[in-house]
């Protein structure tokens, strides 16, 4: 990475990207590769022969009450060396949670394992899980000798027990912790629509100095609610946000995640990229001309 | 409250259905088992649980990302006329009862897909009568192709059959040269998934135009073939199944009364499929 542009500009990896690499290998300066994924199927470091990795996971459990295995952690350390990562990028979530003192399930699916729902959640955004991400993310950033950038949640709901606002709360983390971050907007533009806040105000608030890396993707509206979707455009909104983060931040990484679909219109790729590439040029003439 | 007390009642309300239509109905019963203090169990009994289950639903929907690979229209209109959320939400407790068992990738894809056919068919409109219809033509585009490597390739038995009298040819057996199946549609599958799947979708009902459609798994090219066929062509190859005679299929096929056709003039199609490698015509 350290001889990649400021920003890089890169791809969330899918099945369709090695084949859009032969076509369009200078469309892109890196691929961001899931640790889970690279765990599953180790021949996916292949890419690391055409492309820079930058390697990103949800194993962490960073908010949650769960330690990460010492066997998890040995392979994040193995990967991390491998694709030679310029950092880790970690959901400021939970994966697993303890099995509380809650009588024992009719079907129990994994006895005595935590609960492993599979899937990021964003935990209760109060004080207490502002010490615990911080107690984590102490423990854990010396570990792989990458640091861990943390990203916000997509908020669905009202997390019972929260006594803060999301972008209170990566406030409250960033002063506990010297994280540095990476900024979802398709994420804070579904929970702005979940708490009904005005996302372009609200973006302000972040910490934005603090961002090396920004993702970008689309979002859905179904059953009443707002969604993450990686397998859709994003919305203008998104690349409005992006163009107001730019003036203030500096993001070292800027990744197009639309790796749902291993048939992701390679058309609708190449015109995204070239937008972000426009909503970049403009940022960098406004603050040249502040 | 005990440490992760929170966290423990989302992770099982996300992995437990049961639990979670439970907290629904009954959240004060359901809860008491947990040592939450006041404040957490007042906003637990409050908690948007609809969005909850819409989340489970949605976290369902991410964890079958794979279909996008064999199933990308579906996948697609599913999202266009968006009702992913409530149909994953409703498999959510099949799909967690299955992962207990380590189902196979392709188990999955099957369960869910049969859960999908009974779910479009139950519903009224147009837009569920194209998603099934694209669901029939993928699905069976994915079986062929699977089957592409497991059917086994027929004896090559290469009569010289243009010389065989209609006595002897109508004896002989077509046997299928590779996976075949045959299925009819009310729309023309093909170029809608084309438009769908490249995002050239306008969200308007289709015209109408019937397809029958034959998808032929070629062992030579090793590809999946569609054809577009005709009634007689798809009624024969509906008959073939490797035991059945010419003279057996042509009865089957043949409507007396209705079709002009003498059982002769079928001859020319049997041969056509033979020359295409379609069929194989094997001696008794």
């Amino acid at each position: 990475m350290n001889c990649l542009p400021m920003p890089a500009l890169g791809v969330a990896h899918s099945g369709y990207i090695p084949t859009f690499l032969e076509r369009h290998a200078d469309a892109i300066d890196y691929v961001e590769v899931p640790f889970e994924l690279l765990r599953h199927d180790p021949s996916v470091i292949q890419i690391a022969e055409k492309k820079a990795i930058i390697l990103h996971c949800a194993s962490l459990s960073i908010g949650g009450t769960v330690e990460c295995s010492p066997q998890t952690r040995c392979q994040i350390e193995k990967w991390v060396n491998l694709t030679q990562t310029p950092w880790i990028g970690e959901h400021l979530a939970f994966v697993t949670a303890e099995r509380a003192e809650a009588g024992t399930p009719a079907e129990a699916y994994a006895p005595g394992e935590p609960y492993n729902i599979g899937y990021t959640v964003s935990p209760p955004m109060n004080e207490s899980t502002v010490e615990r991400v911080a107690r984590n993310f102490d423990c854990y950033s010396g570990k792989f000798g990458v640091p861990i950038l943390l990203e916000n949640s997509p908020l669905y709901f009202n997390v019972p027990t929260s006594t803060m606002t999301q972008v209170e709360f990566i406030n409250n983390v960033c002063r506990r912790t010297s994280a540095r971050l990476i900024l979802d907007l398709a994420h804070f533009y579904i929970t702005a629509n979940t708490f009904n806040f005005d996302a372009l105000q609200e973006i302000e608030k972040l910490p934005l100095e603090r961002v090396d890396e920004i993702h970008i993707s689309g979002v859905d509206l179904q059953s009443g609610s707002m969604w993450d979707n990686h397998s859709k455009r994003a919305p203008r909104l998104i690349f409005e946000l992006l163009e107001k983060v730019l003036l203030r931040a500096s993001p070292r990484a800027i990744t197009l995640e639309y790796n749902w679909s291993a048939r992701f219109p390679e058309h609708v790729l190449l015109e995204e990229l070239s937008l972000t590439r426009g909503v970049l040029a403009g940022a960098r003439g406004k603050r040249g001309q502040l | 409250m005990i440490a992760g007390g929170v966290e423990s009642i989302l992770a099982r309300s996300l992995v437990e259905p049961d639990f979670l239509e439970a907290l629904i109905v009954d959240p004060k019963g359901s809860l008491s088992s947990y040592s939450l203090d006041e404040t957490a169990k007042g906003e637990f009994l409050n908690a948007d649980f609809a969005r909850i289950r819409a989340f489970s639903g949605f976290i369902s929907k991410v964890q079958h990302n794979y279909l996008w690979e064999s199933f990308p229209a579906t996948r697609k209109l599913l999202t266009f006329f968006g009702v992913e959320i409530d149909l994953f939400s409703r498999y959510r407790r099949i799909q967690l009862s299955q992962r207990r068992k380590g189902e196979e990738r392709r188990e999955s894809i099957l369960r869910f897909i049969e859960f999908l056919e009974v779910e479009l068919k139950s519903k009224r409109g147009w837009q569920f009568r194209l998603m099934l219809e694209l669901l029939k033509h993928e699905r069976v585009t994915w079986e062929t192709r699977l089957s592409l490597g497991t059917v086994p390739e027929p004896m090559s038995t290469r009569l010289s059959i243009h010389r065989f009298s209609w006595a002897k040819f109508k004896t002989l057996t077509p046997v299928a040269c590779g996976p075949l199946v045959v299925r009819k549609f009310c729309y023309d599958p093909i170029p809608i998934a084309d438009r769908v799947v490249g995002d050239c979708f306008d969200g308007k009902p289709p015209a109408r135009s019937p397809r029958i459609l034959g998808y032929w798994g070629d062992r030579s090219g090793c590809q999946l073939r569609v054809l577009q066929l005709d009634r007689l062509a798809a009624g024969i190859l509906c008959w073939v199944n490797g035991q059945r005679s010419v003279q057996r299929i042509i009865d089957c096929v043949r409507r007396p009364g209705k079709d002009a056709l003498k059982p002769r003039d079928f001859r020319g199609l049997f041969e056509g499929m033979a020359e295409a490698r379609l069929l194989t015509l094997r001696g008794s």
